[in-house]
């Protein structure tokens, strides 16, 4: 028995000496790619070293993260801004993104929060959860937040190496990073993107597997979302909600879609706070700003920008027209 | 718990700790300890289910002694009768209460008659037909006289509630395991070494082959109305692995922790899709269930004896009880069916035990006819398979009605092809470490065998290193619902 627990010991001893340098390793390489899981370690590494110094911060989801430019608000309105969109993820998560943000950064000094039809509904799962990976070790605000970040167990906050089990292309990437083989340009730039995709058949293929689908907004996040306008008028945030164009064809994917508009209108009347529609936005007419019913591509989100910006601008400096 | 869980990682070496150290010295309290940590080991699910196994434990450790205490052959069969009756009883309550209720209300409304399925919420316990049928060998053995009652409870009960094949085998048999119970477990350092190399293995089988596959089977199962037969027959060759994977990790992984304490279980895979026929496969497959089911219900009808009739209709039988046993849905049932059909005609020509030994024996490689026959059988199986993975049985003609389509030679795009083909290569270097195995109870049995220890935990560091970057995202074990 001696031996038995020697040799096991033994054997153990070398997986338990680097289980915690090779998860920094693998951690650090992560941290550099700029072209994975859509670049979100990019926006991550700017929370978490303070490099975020903007007057407009904007949340949302994908529809923010491609949608709005922060370059033309520099551009026009000579405010600097940073894009927060997350893709695939509701208020939860963007609002535990907020939370980093200014725990790590100068505040801003105005939120654009690019509501969506999806941004009040639960997720079951955590879309993109390799963006929490290489940060979230012995990382006590995101071990308090693990109830949004779904898929981990306490385990994977405090045992090096056990989150990255069976995470094969993090571990190639980290690899490819690490070796200087990444050869992607930066899918972010001050956290957004522009897609330079043209229509696809992603609105036919939905209608013909889905159909039409009823979104229930869950009223925790509503709650969670009206202690945010709470918070953010106390710290003397302007906040501005907008709903982006999305194609006028794919309006009817979601059936309660006036349901939801509405809920954003209250929100705003509630806080008194302005809402910006732009679901019937002349944009909204035309495909070829489109690459599917909810996303502009890159020319969409080139004109949507400037014409946000334009209309945020009595807003943001008011008296100069 | 499952195997798979940072919990069992930490309920494994505690229970083995205080098994050798603290009560090493007293069988009793030993056993009993057993028991303790395997309630635990169950209760983990759900607390609730713990009275179950109580039930069954009791039921036949009582039916046990009284069959112990008369020769009255009339008193004999009722107290067996009563120990079927609860066993199965339980099982068919809480596993197919709810199937007959939909399919008799089913079954009327194609006559204009509409009732309402007085359907009930019920949570199917983990494992039951496991251990069920595990209890219900002892009471049969012991009716048949092959086996001595125990009088000890305690042993008893450790033998029903063995933590490492509680959920999902090997279903032992009392003859074999009840008896290891008896006697005081020495530390067996050989034994040891071999459990955890076992248990190794079978974490690869499920970790990287079977929650591998299982990631792609489901894309494809549950999206198969929109794919063409190339792809759903990569998706039936995919789930092919991943039960193969899934069950038999999990009994190397039962057997190997069983080996820390010990104790010395039923081989329950050898190598099945190595098979040169359908009836050689089922001597391959989930062992311990085809010997009880050869045992308790072929043999009691009549077995080979009394023509060739017979030996159909008990085929059929077994083959289909065998269906309804993985689960209350005709898909089972269907699956059975399928392969009995499949196992008839060997049969009838007299070739059903053509093929004992493992192929290739004492070569390295198979013949091209070894080969053909191998790649038949794993068709044979391939096809039953969509049946035991389809939702319905509409479902698994329409899987079949493409697969056996032109559009089975259609090019499709896949989504993710360096994924799908990271996956088919490991199942490849699999079948690879398999075949170069299949003379050993498990693939990598005589790894580490070598006099260069550096070589030897190289190898172990190597599957370590493919599970830590290979493995799926966690799933449950398959069997834990039958």
């Amino acid at each position: 028995m001696k031996k038995f627990l020697t040799k096991i010991l033994l054997f153990l001893l070398p997986v338990i000496l680097i289980a915690y340098p090779l998860d920094i390793l693998i951690s650090n390489n992560l941290k550099k790619s700029v072209a994975h899981v859509d670049g979100e370690y990019l926006v991550w590494n700017d929370i978490y070293n303070s490099q975020i110094d903007a007057d407009v911060a904007i949340y949302g989801s994908s529809r923010a993260w491609i949608h709005i430019n922060p370059q033309i608000f520099l551009d026009s309105l000579n405010l600097r801004a940073y894009n927060f969109g997350i893709d695939g993820l509701n208020f939860s998560f963007q609002y535990f993104r907020h939370q980093q943000y200014l725990k790590f950064n100068k505040a801003p000094k105005y939120i654009i929060v690019s509501a969506d039809m999806f941004t009040f509904e639960s997720e079951e799962g955590f879309y993109n959860h390799e963006q929490a990976l290489p940060y979230m070790l012995f990382n006590s605000d995101f071990y308090q937040n693990r109830k949004t970040l779904k898929i981990f167990n306490t385990a994977d906050f405090f045992l090096p190496l056990k989150r990255y089990s069976g995470q094969t292309w993090e571990i190639a990437r980290s690899i490819v990073v690490g070796l200087g083989l990444e050869n992607e340009p930066p899918k972010r730039i001050q956290g957004f993107m522009a897609m330079n995709r043209v229509w696809g058949d992603e609105l036919e293929v939905a209608l013909k597997t889905k159909g039409e689908i009823y979104v229930k907004s869950d009223k925790k996040l509503i709650t969670l979302f009206d202690k945010f306008l709470v918070e953010c008028r106390k710290m003397g945030i302007k906040v501005i909600v907008i709903y982006s164009p999305e194609y006028i064809e794919g309006r009817k994917f979601v059936k309660n879609r006036d349901e939801i508009i509405g809920l954003y209108t209250d929100i705003a009347k509630k806080h008194d706070i302005t809402f910006l529609d732009y679901s019937s936005d002349s944009i909204c007419y035309n495909r070829d700003y489109f690459y599917n019913s909810t996303h502009l591509n890159a020319a969409g989100s080139e004109l949507f920008s400037r014409k946000l910006a334009k209309d945020l601008k009595p807003f943001m400096l008011p008296g100069k027209n | 718990m499952l195997f798979n869980s940072v919990d069992f990682a930490i309920f494994l070496p505690l229970v083995f700790l205080i098994y050798w150290f603290i009560f090493n010295r007293n069988l009793k309290l030993q056993n009993l300890f057993i028991v303790a940590a395997s309630y635990l080991f169950y209760g983990w699910w759900d607390w609730r289910f713990l009275s179950l196994v109580l039930i069954s434990s009791l039921v036949d450790y009582l039916v046990g002694r009284a069959l112990a205490i008369t020769n009255h052959a009339t008193k004999r069969k009722w107290l067996l009768f009563a120990s079927i009756f609860l066993n199965l009883g339980l099982l068919g309550f809480f596993k197919y209460f709810n199937f007959f209720a939909d399919s008799f209300v089913s079954a009327f409304s194609l006559f204009g008659k509409e009732f309402s399925a007085t359907s009930l919420n019920i949570v199917l316990p983990v494992g039951i037909s496991f251990y069920t049928f595990q209890t219900l060998s002892y009471s049969i053995d012991v009716y048949r006289r092959k086996l001595e009652p125990t009088k000890d409870f305690i042993a008893f009960s450790a033998f029903v509630t063995f933590f490492p094949q509680l959920v999902a085998g090997p279903i032992e048999r009392a003859t074999n395991l009840l008896p290891q119970f008896y006697k005081k477990r020495i530390f067996n350092y050989p034994m040891a070494v071999d459990g955890l190399k076992q248990m190794l293995w079978g974490f690869f089988k499920k970790m990287v082959i079977a929650d591998r596959c299982a990631e792609y089977a489901n894309m494809i199962f549950d999206n198969s109305d929109n794919l063409p037969g190339s792809i759903l027959i990569l998706g039936a060759f995919f789930f092919a692995f991943q039960i193969y994977g899934d069950f038999s990790g999990y009994s190397d992984i039962a057997i190997g922790a069983s080996k820390l304490f010990g104790f010395d279980l039923m081989q329950n895979f050898a190598f099945p899709y190595f098979s040169r026929d359908i009836a050689e496969f089922w001597r391959r497959w989930h062992i311990s269930l085809t010997t009880w089911f050869r045992d308790y219900l072929y043999i009691p009808l009549g077995g080979s004896k009394g023509g060739v009739w017979n030996k159909i209709r008990n085929t059929f039988i077994v083959f289909l009880v065998s269906g309804f046993w993985h689960g209350a849905n005709w898909t089972f049932v269907a699956w059975g069916l399928i392969n009995a059909l499949f196992f008839i005609p060997l049969l009838i020509s007299g070739n059903n035990r053509k093929h004992l030994d493992i192929v290739a024996k004492e070569r390295k490689l198979p013949s091209i006819k070894e080969l053909f026959q191998m790649f038949f059988t794993f068709s044979l199986c391939l096809l039953a398979w969509v049946f035991f993975r389809a939702e319905s049985i509409e479902h698994a003609f329409s899987i079949l009605s493409r697969i056996f389509s032109t559009s089975v030679f259609e090019y499709a795009r896949l989504d993710n092809p360096v994924k799908i083909l990271t996956t088919v290569g490991l199942v490849v270097l699999f079948i690879i470490a398999e075949w170069f195995g299949r003379k050993q109870a498990y693939a990598i049995e005589t790894w580490g065998k070598s006099k260069a220890k550096v070589l030897n935990w190289s190898l172990y560091y190597l599957i370590i290193v493919l599970i830590f970057v290979f493995g799926g995202a966690q799933q449950s074990f398959i069997y834990f619902q039958f």
